[in-house]
């Protein structure tokens, strides 16, 4: 979440064009230069009476390289462990690697996903021995999103959009995203063709001035 | 003669000049080789902020050469000296307190202001109320009665509640009694007696040993409250009996504008444990991440501040409406459990409002 060295934030939304939606918020913050802190909340309109707003999920990203002309990013996904419902939890390493060509911008990406996750029972009082071991697919029965090795690539042939193939370790899927203004990003995905889902992001650098204070520098200019 | 005239009259003009553009109890001290601006701006929440616009709106004035330095108040107290430009920090010393007292006024040179600020609370995650909120909006003051004792008072207009039982009538919003000082350079001390925010009423002391060039910072804050609440236009109290005791210490690390605040004690209900903190400042926003560990349980969570937009809606010469300076939200990932709470005074405590006046931040 950092544009150069300005800390940003970012507000996403995911809207999926399926008969059972699961909407994602999600804000982000570049808390440091090396990490970034995400709380997302999965909603489920049509199943709203039964959980409610749905699963609220902290998450970091830690950036352990930065990207070099010969090297790759690389950033550590980490779910702090203790959630008693851990269904949106994710640790996974990604390595991306963007390359210039005359025809445009190739961003390559591959990570590995771990299949366990330490959650939380909720039958003891005290913190650490509540928390316990448990293999992800098994819990989520079944589902191995984010399990094992991914990867996509994404070919930007302008600098304010681009096109993308991806695989999750589940579903191969593909999209399509622009970049309308810096601040707001629109993404069209659809998940091995059967599934299609919006997003839109607003960006905003965190380190913005007060309104009095840039009124009056612009009004210097 | 004619030179002491000219001086006067520019310091007259800086007054003005800051004083029109919303900062207030504007003092100049002209010295030999310095030109020293007291002011206290309370739309901001970055005393940095305020500085940068102050040196823009000064950017014209020729100061023969003299060094231009701030003072900024905080609730009608200096906090210390920073050059302007490099905002190199410097405690008060004797003459400019002196001064600063034979000119302080704490009714003339402030506006009367009318603060929006709006009072959420929710709780998620229920099954059959998935999504519970409180939603009032308080329109509040602070009015300075002497050096550093000001009173804070307000109407609380519920919007939204389905949360509690609490009706939707008309209320009092938190109204206390709040003293501020700076006894010697770098120990702080605020006092507050009345009711505040998180349904608590009481005396809520706090004190603060921040040398503001220094990452280093400790602090004390203490309490005796009860609990209070207003429904349907009667006041109910229970006793005045909840002891909160907690010490602190907070070091500023030397990137990223992050802090680390390790705090322990007796928290509200009773609670004996202790709380981390890790907190960044980008200026008008504050993000933090918490863990606190005591007897009721264990949690993690994150907090947020930041000023309202738009801040001054309307400013006249003596009226002021505007938006909070300062909007505060904490969640807390156990969201029923008190675990190391703090109840809300409806003023930054001075950990968090000394923060921003650390030197290192403006550099």
């Amino acid at each position: 979440m950092f544009q150069g060295n300005v800390p940003m934030g970012c507000f996403l939304k995911v809207l999926p064009l399926n008969l059972t939606p699961c909407i994602f918020n999600n804000l982000r913050a570049g808390l440091t230069s090396f990490m970034d802190v995400n709380l997302s909340i999965a909603h489920r309109p049509l199943l709203s009476d039964k959980i409610g707003v749905g699963d609220r999920q902290l998450d970091f990203r830690f950036r352990l390289l930065k990207e070099a002309r010969f090297r790759p990013s690389v950033v550590l996904g980490i779910t702090p462990p203790g959630s008693v419902s851990p269904v949106l939890s994710h640790d996974y390493l990604v390595a991306t690697k963007n390359i210039n060509t005359s025809i445009g911008t190739f961003r390559i990406t591959g990570g590995y996903g771990t299949p366990y996750l330490i959650m939380r029972r909720n039958d003891k009082h005290n913190f650490w021995q509540e928390l316990k071991l448990e293999e992800k697919a098994e819990f989520r029965s079944g589902n191995n999103y984010l399990i094992g090795f991914f990867g996509g690539i994404t070919y930007l042939p302008v600098d304010f959009g681009g096109v993308m193939i991806e695989y999750n370790t589940t579903t191969i899927n593909a999209g399509a995203f622009v970049k309308l203004w810096d601040w707001l990003h629109l993404q069209a995905y659809a998940y091995e063709g059967k599934k299609a889902a919006f997003t839109i992001a607003a960006n905003s650098p965190l380190n913005f001035k007060p309104n009095t204070l840039r009124k009056h520098e612009k009004s210097l200019e | 003669m004619t030179f002491f005239l000219a001086l006067g009259m520019q310091a007259q003009h800086i007054e003005e000049k800051l004083y029109n553009a919303g900062l207030e109890n504007v003092q100049v001290k002209v010295e030999r080789d310095t030109i020293k601006v007291f002011f206290e701006h309370r739309e901001f929440r970055n005393s940095f902020h305020s500085m940068e616009y102050a040196n823009l709106l000064l950017a014209d004035e020729e100061f023969d050469g003299k060094i231009l330095v701030y003072i900024p108040l905080y609730h009608n107290t200096p906090i210390g000296s920073y050059t302007a430009g490099d905002f190199d920090f410097k405690a008060l010393n004797k003459d400019d307190r002196k001064f600063y007292k034979a000119e302080n006024n704490p009714f003339k040179d402030y506006r009367f202001h009318f603060r929006l600020n709006p009072d959420i609370a929710a709780r998620f995650g229920y099954y059959d109320h998935p999504f519970e909120t409180k939603i009032n909006l308080i329109l509040d003051t602070r009015i300075y009665l002497a050096p550093g004792l000001s009173l804070q008072t307000g109407i609380n207009i519920p919007i939204e509640n389905s949360l509690d039982n609490q009706d939707k009538s008309l209320r009092m919003a938190p109204t206390m009694l709040h003293y501020f000082t700076q006894p010697l350079p770098g120990h702080f001390i605020g006092v507050s007696a009345g009711s505040f925010y998180s349904d608590r009423y009481g005396l809520d002391v706090q004190y603060r040993y921040a040398r503001l060039d220094s990452p280093w910072s400790f602090g004390l804050e203490s309490g005796i409250t009860g609990y209070h609440w207003q429904n349907a236009g009667k006041f109910y109290t229970r006793d005045l009996s909840d002891l909160y005791a907690i010490a602190d210490v907070e070091f500023r690390l030397p990137f990223d504008d992050l802090s680390i605040r390790l705090s322990a004690g007796q928290f509200l209900f009773e609670d004996v444990g202790a709380r981390a903190d890790l907190i960044r400042q980008y200026g008008v926003v504050d993000i933090g991440l918490y863990g606190s560990v005591t007897e009721i349980g264990s949690t993690l969570g994150f907090q947020f501040a930041f000023s309202l937009f738009p801040g001054n809606i309307l400013r006249g010469k003596k009226l002021e409406l505007r938006t909070t300076e300062e909007f505060r939200w904490e969640y807390s990932y156990n969201n029923e459990e008190p675990v190391a709470k703090k109840y809300r005074l409806g003023m930054p405590r001075l950990a968090d409002m000394l923060r921003q006046y650390n030197s290192v931040f403006g550099k």
